[in-house]
Protein backbone atom coordinates (compact mmCIF):
# COMPACT_ATOMS: atom_id res chain seq x y z
CA UNK A 1 0.00 0.00 0.00
CA UNK A 2 1.33 3.38 -0.95
CA UNK A 3 1.19 6.40 1.29
CA UNK A 4 -1.60 7.79 -0.92
CA UNK A 5 -3.64 4.59 -0.60
CA UNK A 6 -3.22 4.78 3.14
CA UNK A 7 -4.67 8.28 3.25
CA UNK A 8 -7.49 7.37 0.86
CA UNK A 9 -8.52 4.63 3.25
CA UNK A 10 -8.18 6.86 6.30
CA UNK A 11 -10.25 9.60 4.66
CA UNK A 12 -12.92 7.06 3.73
CA UNK A 13 -12.97 5.82 7.30
CA UNK A 14 -13.33 9.32 8.70
CA UNK A 15 -16.14 10.18 6.30
CA UNK A 16 -18.03 6.90 6.73
CA UNK A 17 -20.34 8.59 9.22
CA UNK A 18 -20.78 11.88 7.39
CA UNK A 19 -24.04 11.52 5.52
CA UNK A 20 -25.28 13.24 2.43
CA UNK A 21 -28.28 15.31 3.53
CA UNK A 22 -30.47 14.41 0.55
CA UNK A 23 -30.06 10.70 1.10
CA UNK A 24 -31.10 11.25 4.71
CA UNK A 25 -34.23 13.01 3.53
CA UNK A 26 -34.91 10.15 1.12
CA UNK A 27 -34.79 7.62 3.95
CA UNK A 28 -31.71 5.96 2.51
CA UNK A 29 -28.79 7.39 4.49
CA UNK A 30 -25.60 7.25 2.49
CA UNK A 31 -22.19 8.48 3.52
CA UNK A 32 -20.29 10.92 1.33
CA UNK A 33 -18.11 7.96 0.38
CA UNK A 34 -21.05 5.80 -0.71
CA UNK A 35 -22.51 8.76 -2.57
CA UNK A 36 -19.32 9.00 -4.63
CA UNK A 37 -18.71 12.56 -3.48
CA UNK A 38 -15.15 12.08 -2.21
CA UNK A 39 -13.08 13.05 -5.23
CA UNK A 40 -9.56 12.88 -3.91
CA UNK A 41 -7.20 13.72 -1.08
CA UNK A 42 -3.68 14.99 -0.58
CA UNK A 43 -1.61 15.01 2.60
CA UNK A 44 1.33 17.34 3.13
CA UNK A 45 3.49 15.61 5.70
CA UNK A 46 5.62 18.72 6.20
CA UNK A 47 2.71 20.81 7.43
CA UNK A 48 0.32 18.09 8.54
CA UNK A 49 -2.32 19.49 6.16
CA UNK A 50 -4.89 17.15 4.70
CA UNK A 51 -6.81 18.48 1.71
CA UNK A 52 -9.89 16.57 0.58
CA UNK A 53 -11.93 17.36 -2.53
CA UNK A 54 -15.67 16.84 -2.21
CA UNK A 55 -18.28 17.07 -4.93
CA UNK A 56 -21.95 17.95 -5.09
CA UNK A 57 -24.67 15.96 -6.81
CA UNK A 58 -25.95 18.99 -8.66
CA UNK A 59 -24.72 22.47 -9.50
CA UNK A 60 -27.56 24.03 -7.56
CA UNK A 61 -26.82 22.13 -4.37
CA UNK A 62 -26.78 24.46 -1.40
CA UNK A 63 -25.84 21.83 1.18
CA UNK A 64 -22.15 21.72 0.43
CA UNK A 65 -21.45 24.15 3.23
CA UNK A 66 -23.20 21.92 5.73
CA UNK A 67 -21.64 18.59 4.86
CA UNK A 68 -18.21 20.01 4.07
CA UNK A 69 -18.13 21.46 7.58
CA UNK A 70 -19.07 18.08 9.01
CA UNK A 71 -16.42 16.45 6.84
CA UNK A 72 -13.75 18.89 7.94
CA UNK A 73 -14.57 18.23 11.56
CA UNK A 74 -14.30 14.47 11.05
CA UNK A 75 -11.07 14.76 9.06
CA UNK A 76 -9.49 17.03 11.68
CA UNK A 77 -9.68 14.20 14.20
CA UNK A 78 -7.50 11.88 12.12
CA UNK A 79 -4.17 11.13 13.79
CA UNK A 80 -1.36 13.13 12.19
CA UNK A 81 -3.66 15.80 10.76
CA UNK A 82 -2.82 19.26 12.03
CA UNK A 83 -5.14 20.99 9.61
CA UNK A 84 -7.95 19.64 7.42
CA UNK A 85 -9.18 21.52 4.39
CA UNK A 86 -12.21 20.65 2.27
CA UNK A 87 -12.42 22.06 -1.22
CA UNK A 88 -15.26 21.89 -3.71
CA UNK A 89 -14.67 19.81 -6.80
CA UNK A 90 -16.24 21.74 -9.68
CA UNK A 91 -14.99 19.51 -12.46
CA UNK A 92 -17.02 16.33 -12.09
CA UNK A 93 -20.70 16.15 -13.02
CA UNK A 94 -22.13 13.69 -10.50
CA UNK A 95 -23.96 10.70 -11.79
CA UNK A 96 -25.66 7.77 -10.11
CA UNK A 97 -22.88 5.54 -11.43
CA UNK A 98 -20.60 7.26 -8.90
CA UNK A 99 -22.38 5.53 -6.04
CA UNK A 100 -20.45 2.69 -4.47
CA UNK A 101 -21.93 -0.79 -4.80
CA UNK A 102 -23.16 -0.62 -1.23
CA UNK A 103 -24.65 2.83 -1.79
CA UNK A 104 -26.44 1.76 -4.95
CA UNK A 105 -27.81 -1.27 -3.14
CA UNK A 106 -29.14 0.81 -0.25
CA UNK A 107 -30.85 3.21 -2.63
CA UNK A 108 -32.31 0.44 -4.79
CA UNK A 109 -33.74 -1.32 -1.75
CA UNK A 110 -35.34 1.90 -0.57
CA UNK A 111 -36.95 2.42 -3.96
CA UNK A 112 -38.14 -1.16 -4.19
CA UNK A 113 -39.81 -0.73 -0.83
CA UNK A 114 -41.57 2.41 -2.07
CA UNK A 115 -42.92 0.60 -5.14
CA UNK A 116 -44.12 -2.33 -3.00
CA UNK A 117 -45.78 -0.11 -0.41
CA UNK A 118 -47.49 2.21 -2.87
CA UNK A 119 -48.30 -0.60 -5.33
CA UNK A 120 -47.44 1.68 -8.23
CA UNK A 121 -47.55 0.32 -11.76
CA UNK A 122 -46.35 2.05 -14.95
CA UNK A 123 -49.04 4.36 -16.34
CA UNK A 124 -51.60 3.12 -13.84
CA UNK A 125 -53.33 6.51 -14.14
CA UNK A 126 -54.68 5.22 -17.44
CA UNK A 127 -56.29 2.15 -15.86
CA UNK A 128 -60.06 2.21 -15.47
CA UNK A 129 -61.11 3.38 -12.05
CA UNK B 1 -44.14 26.33 -33.49
CA UNK B 2 -41.49 23.67 -33.63
CA UNK B 3 -42.34 21.66 -36.69
CA UNK B 4 -46.04 21.02 -36.25
CA UNK B 5 -45.90 21.32 -32.48
CA UNK B 6 -47.45 24.28 -30.68
CA UNK B 7 -44.90 25.21 -28.05
CA UNK B 8 -45.87 26.27 -24.55
CA UNK B 9 -43.14 27.30 -22.14
CA UNK B 10 -44.92 26.17 -19.00
CA UNK B 11 -42.83 28.48 -16.83
CA UNK B 12 -41.45 31.81 -18.06
CA UNK B 13 -39.80 34.21 -15.64
CA UNK B 14 -39.09 37.91 -15.77
CA UNK B 15 -36.99 37.97 -12.61
CA UNK B 16 -36.26 41.01 -10.53
CA UNK B 17 -32.66 40.16 -9.69
CA UNK B 18 -31.63 43.71 -8.88
CA UNK B 19 -29.45 44.00 -5.78
CA UNK B 20 -31.96 46.18 -3.98
CA UNK B 21 -34.70 43.57 -4.39
CA UNK B 22 -32.80 40.88 -2.44
CA UNK B 23 -33.63 40.74 1.27
CA UNK B 24 -30.80 40.22 3.72
CA UNK B 25 -27.75 37.99 3.37
CA UNK B 26 -29.77 34.90 2.42
CA UNK B 27 -31.63 36.81 -0.28
CA UNK B 28 -28.29 38.03 -1.58
CA UNK B 29 -26.96 34.45 -1.51
CA UNK B 30 -29.96 33.15 -3.45
CA UNK B 31 -29.66 36.06 -5.91
CA UNK B 32 -26.04 35.13 -6.57
CA UNK B 33 -26.99 31.45 -6.62
CA UNK B 34 -29.38 32.17 -9.47
CA UNK B 35 -26.53 33.71 -11.42
CA UNK B 36 -24.31 30.78 -10.57
CA UNK B 37 -26.78 28.33 -12.01
CA UNK B 38 -27.32 30.57 -15.07
CA UNK B 39 -23.57 30.63 -15.63
CA UNK B 40 -22.92 26.95 -15.01
CA UNK B 41 -25.99 25.27 -16.46
CA UNK B 42 -25.90 27.16 -19.75
CA UNK B 43 -23.24 26.78 -22.47
CA UNK B 44 -20.87 29.77 -22.74
CA UNK B 45 -22.61 31.24 -25.77
CA UNK B 46 -25.80 31.71 -23.73
CA UNK B 47 -24.22 33.03 -20.52
CA UNK B 48 -24.76 36.71 -19.83
CA UNK B 49 -22.45 38.80 -17.63
CA UNK B 50 -23.81 39.23 -14.10
CA UNK B 51 -24.32 42.95 -14.53
CA UNK B 52 -26.62 42.18 -17.48
CA UNK B 53 -28.43 39.15 -16.00
CA UNK B 54 -28.90 40.33 -12.42
CA UNK B 55 -31.33 43.16 -13.23
CA UNK B 56 -35.04 43.76 -13.05
CA UNK B 57 -36.04 41.87 -16.17
CA UNK B 58 -39.03 43.53 -17.80
CA UNK B 59 -42.25 41.98 -19.01
CA UNK B 60 -41.49 43.27 -22.49
CA UNK B 61 -38.08 41.62 -22.38
CA UNK B 62 -39.77 38.31 -21.57
CA UNK B 63 -42.08 38.76 -24.54
CA UNK B 64 -39.44 39.91 -27.02
CA UNK B 65 -37.05 37.14 -26.09
CA UNK B 66 -39.66 34.44 -26.50
CA UNK B 67 -41.56 35.63 -29.54
CA UNK B 68 -38.80 37.19 -31.62
CA UNK B 69 -35.94 34.86 -30.65
CA UNK B 70 -37.51 31.45 -30.25
CA UNK B 71 -40.14 29.01 -31.48
CA UNK B 72 -42.19 29.35 -28.30
CA UNK B 73 -45.82 30.28 -29.01
CA UNK B 74 -47.21 30.74 -25.53
CA UNK B 75 -45.61 31.47 -22.17
CA UNK B 76 -46.98 30.73 -18.72
CA UNK B 77 -45.88 33.41 -16.24
CA UNK B 78 -45.93 32.50 -12.56
CA UNK B 79 -46.24 35.20 -9.95
CA UNK B 80 -43.66 34.17 -7.40
CA UNK B 81 -44.03 34.65 -3.65
CA UNK B 82 -40.47 34.28 -2.44
CA UNK B 83 -41.39 37.13 -0.13
CA UNK B 84 -38.79 36.31 2.51
CA UNK B 85 -35.99 36.47 -0.05
CA UNK B 86 -37.07 39.23 -2.41
CA UNK B 87 -39.11 42.37 -1.78
CA UNK B 88 -41.41 41.80 -4.76
CA UNK B 89 -41.38 38.01 -4.45
CA UNK B 90 -38.96 37.75 -7.41
CA UNK B 91 -41.51 37.64 -10.24
CA UNK B 92 -44.11 40.23 -9.39
CA UNK B 93 -47.87 40.24 -9.75
CA UNK B 94 -47.52 43.62 -11.49
CA UNK B 95 -45.69 41.94 -14.36
CA UNK B 96 -48.44 39.31 -14.55
CA UNK B 97 -50.97 42.11 -14.94
CA UNK B 98 -48.90 43.75 -17.67
CA UNK B 99 -48.39 40.51 -19.58
CA UNK B 100 -52.03 39.43 -19.33
CA UNK B 101 -53.21 42.88 -20.35
CA UNK B 102 -50.86 43.62 -23.21
CA UNK B 103 -50.58 40.16 -24.75
CA UNK B 104 -53.40 37.86 -23.57
CA UNK B 105 -52.95 35.74 -26.69
CA UNK B 106 -49.32 35.04 -25.73
CA UNK B 107 -49.25 34.80 -21.94
CA UNK B 108 -51.14 32.79 -19.38
CA UNK B 109 -50.64 33.62 -15.73
CA UNK B 110 -50.65 31.84 -12.41
CA UNK B 111 -51.41 33.77 -9.25
CA UNK B 112 -48.90 33.43 -6.45
CA UNK B 113 -49.69 32.54 -2.86
CA UNK B 114 -47.62 31.93 0.26
CA UNK B 115 -49.32 29.30 2.43
CA UNK B 116 -47.01 30.08 5.32
CA UNK B 117 -49.12 33.21 5.77
CA UNK B 118 -52.20 31.13 6.54
CA UNK B 119 -55.42 30.12 4.82
CA UNK B 120 -57.21 33.44 5.11
CA UNK B 121 -54.32 35.33 3.56
CA UNK B 122 -54.10 32.82 0.69
CA UNK B 123 -57.83 33.16 0.02
CA UNK B 124 -57.52 36.94 0.05
CA UNK B 125 -54.50 36.84 -2.26
CA UNK B 126 -56.37 34.61 -4.71
CA UNK B 127 -59.25 37.05 -4.89
CA UNK B 128 -57.08 40.16 -5.04
CA UNK B 129 -54.81 38.91 -7.80
CA UNK B 130 -57.64 37.43 -9.84
CA UNK B 131 -59.39 40.79 -9.73
CA UNK B 132 -56.52 42.09 -11.86
CA UNK B 133 -55.74 38.94 -13.87
CA UNK B 134 -59.20 37.40 -14.21
CA UNK B 135 -58.06 34.94 -16.87
CA UNK B 136 -55.32 33.41 -14.72
CA UNK B 137 -55.48 29.63 -14.88
CA UNK B 138 -53.26 28.45 -12.06
CA UNK B 139 -51.69 28.96 -8.67
CA UNK B 140 -47.99 28.85 -7.81
CA UNK B 141 -46.54 28.04 -4.39
CA UNK B 142 -43.13 27.64 -2.77
CA UNK B 143 -42.60 25.07 -0.03
CA UNK B 144 -40.93 27.30 2.54
CA UNK B 145 -39.91 30.77 3.65
CA UNK B 146 -37.12 31.95 5.94
CA UNK B 147 -36.57 34.32 8.81
CA UNK B 148 -38.23 32.73 10.59
CA UNK B 149 -37.96 29.43 8.78
CA UNK B 150 -41.47 28.09 8.10
CA UNK B 151 -42.96 25.47 5.85
CA UNK B 152 -46.21 23.62 5.21
CA UNK B 153 -47.57 20.54 3.50
CA UNK B 154 -49.56 20.82 0.30
CA UNK B 155 -51.90 18.13 1.63
CA UNK B 156 -52.60 19.88 4.93
CA UNK B 157 -56.41 19.63 5.08
CA UNK B 158 -56.91 22.59 7.41
CA UNK B 159 -54.46 24.94 5.73
CA UNK B 160 -54.68 24.04 2.05
CA UNK B 161 -57.96 22.31 1.27
CA UNK B 162 -60.02 25.51 1.60
CA UNK B 163 -57.56 27.17 -0.78
CA UNK B 164 -57.91 24.41 -3.37
CA UNK B 165 -61.69 24.46 -3.05
CA UNK B 166 -61.77 28.20 -3.63
CA UNK B 167 -59.29 27.93 -6.50
CA UNK B 168 -61.58 25.44 -8.20
CA UNK B 169 -64.60 27.65 -7.60
CA UNK B 170 -62.73 30.55 -9.17
CA UNK B 171 -62.03 28.50 -12.28
CA UNK B 172 -58.34 27.85 -11.72
CA UNK B 173 -57.19 24.64 -13.36
CA UNK B 174 -53.84 23.82 -11.82
CA UNK B 175 -51.62 24.16 -8.77
CA UNK B 176 -47.88 24.33 -9.43
CA UNK B 177 -45.55 23.60 -6.54
CA UNK B 178 -41.83 24.34 -6.63
CA UNK B 179 -40.06 21.15 -5.60
CA UNK B 180 -36.64 19.47 -5.80
CA UNK B 181 -34.40 22.57 -5.82
CA UNK B 182 -33.87 24.08 -2.37
CA UNK B 183 -33.90 27.87 -2.18
CA UNK B 184 -30.82 28.48 -0.13
CA UNK B 185 -29.53 26.66 2.96
CA UNK B 186 -32.88 25.23 4.07
CA UNK B 187 -34.08 21.74 5.00
CA UNK B 188 -34.77 19.56 2.00
CA UNK B 189 -37.83 17.69 3.27
CA UNK B 190 -40.45 20.24 2.05
CA UNK B 191 -38.99 19.88 -1.46
CA UNK B 192 -39.98 16.21 -1.56
CA UNK B 193 -43.14 15.44 -3.47
CA UNK B 194 -45.24 13.20 -1.28
CA UNK B 195 -47.49 16.04 -0.09
CA UNK B 196 -48.49 16.75 -3.70
CA UNK B 197 -49.87 13.22 -3.89
CA UNK B 198 -52.13 13.79 -0.91
CA UNK B 199 -53.50 17.00 -2.43
CA UNK B 200 -54.02 15.35 -5.82
CA UNK B 201 -55.94 12.49 -4.23
CA UNK B 202 -58.24 14.89 -2.39
CA UNK B 203 -58.84 17.13 -5.41
CA UNK B 204 -59.15 14.95 -8.51
CA UNK B 205 -60.70 17.87 -10.40
CA UNK B 206 -57.63 20.04 -9.95
CA UNK B 207 -54.26 19.45 -11.61
CA UNK B 208 -50.98 19.51 -9.74
CA UNK B 209 -47.63 20.26 -11.28
CA UNK B 210 -44.40 19.09 -9.70
CA UNK B 211 -42.15 21.93 -10.82
CA UNK B 212 -38.47 21.13 -11.49
CA UNK B 213 -39.49 17.49 -11.88
CA UNK B 214 -36.43 15.40 -12.56
CA UNK B 215 -33.91 17.54 -10.70
CA UNK B 216 -34.29 15.42 -7.55
CA UNK B 217 -36.54 12.68 -6.20
CA UNK B 218 -36.94 11.30 -9.69
CA UNK B 219 -38.40 7.90 -8.75
CA UNK B 220 -40.88 9.49 -6.36
CA UNK B 221 -41.94 11.95 -9.06
CA UNK B 222 -42.21 9.13 -11.58
CA UNK B 223 -44.43 7.12 -9.22
CA UNK B 224 -46.65 10.16 -8.66
CA UNK B 225 -47.26 10.80 -12.35
CA UNK B 226 -47.82 7.06 -12.79
CA UNK B 227 -50.48 6.87 -10.10
CA UNK B 228 -52.48 10.05 -10.41
CA UNK B 229 -54.21 11.27 -13.57
CA UNK B 230 -54.00 14.85 -12.32
CA UNK B 231 -50.30 15.06 -11.47
CA UNK B 232 -47.84 16.34 -14.06
CA UNK B 233 -44.06 16.67 -14.23
CA UNK B 234 -43.15 20.26 -15.08
CA UNK B 235 -39.65 20.10 -16.54
CA UNK B 236 -38.54 23.65 -15.70
CA UNK B 237 -34.73 23.70 -15.32
CA UNK B 238 -34.53 19.96 -15.95
CA UNK B 239 -34.53 20.73 -19.67
CA UNK B 240 -31.26 22.63 -19.17
CA UNK B 241 -29.67 19.22 -18.67
CA UNK B 242 -30.04 18.80 -22.43
CA UNK B 243 -26.99 21.09 -22.65
CA UNK B 244 -25.29 20.49 -19.32
CA UNK B 245 -25.59 16.73 -19.02
CA UNK B 246 -27.52 15.20 -21.91
CA UNK B 247 -27.07 11.64 -20.70
CA UNK B 248 -28.56 12.59 -17.34
CA UNK B 249 -31.49 14.25 -19.12
CA UNK B 250 -32.03 11.08 -21.12
CA UNK B 251 -32.03 8.95 -17.97
CA UNK B 252 -34.47 11.23 -16.18
CA UNK B 253 -36.76 11.46 -19.19
CA UNK B 254 -36.72 7.71 -19.73
CA UNK B 255 -37.72 7.03 -16.13
CA UNK B 256 -40.53 9.59 -16.27
CA UNK B 257 -41.72 8.25 -19.62
CA UNK B 258 -41.71 4.67 -18.36
CA UNK B 259 -43.77 5.40 -15.28
CA UNK B 260 -46.02 8.24 -16.47
CA UNK B 261 -45.96 8.25 -20.22
CA UNK B 262 -45.41 11.20 -22.57
CA UNK B 263 -48.84 12.54 -21.62
CA UNK B 264 -47.64 13.58 -18.17
CA UNK B 265 -44.71 15.85 -19.03
CA UNK B 266 -44.85 19.65 -19.41
CA UNK B 267 -42.13 21.43 -21.37
CA UNK B 268 -40.50 24.32 -19.58
CA UNK B 269 -37.08 25.88 -19.18
CA UNK B 270 -37.65 28.83 -16.85
CA UNK B 271 -36.46 31.41 -19.39
CA UNK B 272 -35.21 34.07 -18.88
CA UNK B 273 -33.07 31.87 -16.63
CA UNK B 274 -31.83 30.48 -19.91
CA UNK B 275 -32.55 31.34 -23.51
CA UNK B 276 -35.83 29.73 -24.62
CA UNK B 277 -34.50 28.51 -27.96
CA UNK B 278 -31.54 26.67 -26.44
CA UNK B 279 -33.23 23.65 -24.92
CA UNK B 280 -35.94 23.69 -27.61
CA UNK B 281 -33.37 23.26 -30.32
CA UNK B 282 -31.70 20.43 -28.45
CA UNK B 283 -35.01 18.68 -27.73
CA UNK B 284 -35.96 18.89 -31.40
CA UNK B 285 -32.86 16.79 -32.18
CA UNK B 286 -32.96 14.65 -29.03
CA UNK B 287 -33.55 10.92 -29.05
CA UNK B 288 -33.32 8.43 -26.23
CA UNK B 289 -30.22 6.26 -26.48
CA UNK B 290 -30.68 2.61 -27.30
CA UNK B 291 -29.63 1.27 -23.93
CA UNK B 292 -32.35 3.28 -22.19
CA UNK B 293 -34.95 2.23 -24.75
CA UNK B 294 -33.93 -1.33 -23.98
CA UNK B 295 -33.82 -0.85 -20.21
CA UNK B 296 -37.29 0.68 -20.02
CA UNK B 297 -38.76 -1.11 -23.06
CA UNK B 298 -39.71 2.23 -24.57
CA UNK B 299 -40.28 3.04 -28.22
CA UNK B 300 -38.15 5.85 -29.66
CA UNK B 301 -39.46 9.31 -28.90
CA UNK B 302 -41.83 10.18 -31.75
CA UNK B 303 -42.81 13.57 -33.14
CA UNK B 304 -46.23 12.97 -31.64
CA UNK B 305 -44.62 12.43 -28.22
CA UNK B 306 -42.60 15.60 -28.66
CA UNK B 307 -45.71 17.56 -29.58
CA UNK B 308 -47.45 16.34 -26.44
CA UNK B 309 -44.54 17.34 -24.22
CA UNK B 310 -43.97 20.67 -25.96
CA UNK B 311 -47.52 21.91 -25.63
CA UNK B 312 -50.23 19.33 -26.18
CA UNK B 313 -50.22 18.17 -22.56
CA UNK B 314 -50.34 21.69 -21.17
CA UNK B 315 -53.17 22.62 -23.53
CA UNK B 316 -55.17 19.58 -22.48
CA UNK B 317 -54.47 20.15 -18.78
CA UNK B 318 -55.41 23.82 -18.98
CA UNK B 319 -58.38 23.37 -21.29
CA UNK B 320 -56.90 25.54 -24.06
CA UNK B 321 -58.40 25.82 -27.52
CA UNK B 322 -55.22 25.71 -29.56
CA UNK B 323 -56.96 26.43 -32.85
CA UNK B 324 -58.46 29.60 -31.44
CA UNK B 325 -55.11 30.59 -29.92
CA UNK B 326 -53.29 30.03 -33.18
CA UNK B 327 -55.84 32.20 -34.94
CA UNK B 328 -55.37 35.00 -32.39
CA UNK B 329 -51.61 34.81 -32.72
CA UNK B 330 -51.48 34.51 -36.49
CA UNK B 331 -51.49 38.24 -37.13
CA UNK B 332 -50.54 39.74 -33.79
CA UNK B 333 -47.68 42.18 -33.32
CA UNK B 334 -45.19 39.38 -32.73
CA UNK B 335 -46.20 37.48 -35.84
CA UNK B 336 -45.95 40.71 -37.83
CA UNK B 337 -42.51 41.51 -36.46
CA UNK B 338 -41.32 37.98 -37.20
CA UNK B 339 -42.65 38.27 -40.75
CA UNK B 340 -40.86 41.62 -41.23
CA UNK B 341 -37.60 40.18 -39.95
CA UNK B 342 -37.92 37.00 -41.99
CA UNK B 343 -36.03 35.05 -39.34
CA UNK B 344 -35.54 34.74 -35.60
CA UNK B 345 -33.43 37.37 -33.91
CA UNK B 346 -30.16 36.11 -32.48
CA UNK B 347 -30.29 34.89 -28.85
CA UNK B 348 -30.41 37.67 -26.31
CA UNK B 349 -30.85 40.42 -28.89
CA UNK B 350 -33.54 41.99 -26.74
CA UNK B 351 -31.62 41.48 -23.48
CA UNK B 352 -28.50 43.11 -24.86
CA UNK B 353 -30.49 45.96 -26.38
CA UNK B 354 -32.15 46.63 -23.03
CA UNK B 355 -29.13 46.22 -20.76
CA UNK B 356 -26.00 46.45 -22.82
CA UNK B 357 -26.68 49.51 -24.97
CA UNK B 358 -23.68 50.37 -27.11
CA UNK B 359 -21.82 47.13 -26.35
CA UNK B 360 -21.56 44.77 -29.34
CA UNK B 361 -22.92 41.26 -28.85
Amino acid sequence: MTADDDWTERVAGALADVCDPCSLAAGAPLSLVDMGLVRGSRFDAATGTLEVRLGVTGAGCTFFGAYSAAAQSALSRLPGVRRAEVVLDTETVWHASHLTEAGARTLAQRRERTVLLSQVRPRMWQEPA
Amino acid sequence: MLGNAFVVNAVGHAYNLSRENARGPIGAMVRDGFYGIHAHFNPPEVVLPPEVFQVDQSAELLARTHFLESDVDLVVYHTLRLDSLFDDGLCSHAKAVELATRWPQRFLTYVGIDPTLGTERCLADLEQQLAEVPDAIGVKMYPDQIEPYRTFRADDPELMFPVYERAQQLGLRTVAVHKALPNGPVPLAPYRIDDVEGAAMAFPGLNFEIVHAGMAFVPETAYAIARFPNVYANLEITTLLLSKAPRLFAEVLAELLFWGGPQKLLWSDGALFTHPQLALGRFRDFQLPGDLLEKYQLPPLSDADRALVLGGNFARMAGLDLEALRAEQADDEWAQQRAERGAMDAPWTAFRAEHLAGVPA
